[in-house]
């Protein structure tokens, strides 16, 4: 009885040893700094306008 | 022909390299200069909260803002954070403007154009951030992501466009008004 006592104590301070050993969570990321998104898509319509331009010079 | 093509070629190569340096330059400076300075951004955004708050009130709104947060009393705020100062978009529209061939004079004209309409364009894109608060919280973050859309994009491809035709006096001929 004593013998299992023991263990029993000893596997629950280890078992809180390793909880309390963990990393905290991580903090909060950062908002989304990007909400005027796609910023790409009109990158490449604009690349798209200058290309016809370039183009229809050569007609 | 041929030596018009490979003028062309040229112009189009030097149009894509001033344009890959300008950006280029602008990142490096916004990443060491302008973002950790802060004055920039900070100045946008508070235009834009100073002016979306003054319309809002004009039109009858019981409007608040503090800092870079805007409210209707009673409803979820609204931040405009450095993304959202549309600080990105005025340089990728003046980026285009510098890059594209076309006299000094009317670039400048035409970036200082544009950038005002893109900012008279954010504020109205805040103001109705502001109103779905009211209307539709529940699409508010649907209405924010697909807002550029709405707002910028036609704007900005249009001036573009336009840059490219009148930027170069290059005007097609309009039909003109005539009194006879």
């Amino acid at each position: 009885m004593k013998n299992k006592f023991f263990t029993t104590t000893a596997l629950l301070i280890l078992v809180f040893n390793i909880i309390l050993a963990q990393d905290p969570p991580p903090l909060p990321d950062a908002p989304n700094q990007g909400p005027i998104n796609h910023l790409v898509i009109l990158a490449i319509g604009g690349v798209a306008i200058a290309l016809k331009k370039y183009f229809d010079r050569t007609k | 022909m041929i030596e018009l093509n490979k003028a062309i070629s040229n112009q189009l190569l030097g149009f894509i390299v001033k344009a890959f340096c300008f950006y280029a330059i602008w990142q490096v400076s916004y990443d060491f200069l302008i973002l950790p300075d802060g004055r920039v951004d900070d100045f946008l955004a508070l235009t834009v909260i100073s002016g979306a708050k003054y319309l809002l009130s004009i039109l009858g709104w019981d409007i608040y803002s503090l800092g870079r947060l805007i409210y209707i009393d009673g409803y979820r705020s609204v931040e405009v954070l450095n993304g959202c100062n549309a600080l990105a978009l005025m340089v990728l529209y003046s980026g285009f403007i510098i890059s594209f061939n076309g006299k000094v004079f009317n670039k400048v004209k035409f970036i200082i154009l544009g950038v005002f309409i893109i900012l008279a364009l954010n504020i109205v894109r805040i103001m109705s951030f502001s109103l779905a608060t009211v209307y539709f919280q529940d699409h508010w973050d649907l209405f924010h992501e697909f807002s550029p859309f709405l707002f910028f994009y036609p704007v900005v491809l249009f001036l573009w466009y336009r840059w490219t035709i009148v930027g170069q006096g290059t005007t097609p001929s309009e039909p003109r008004l005539s009194l006879r």
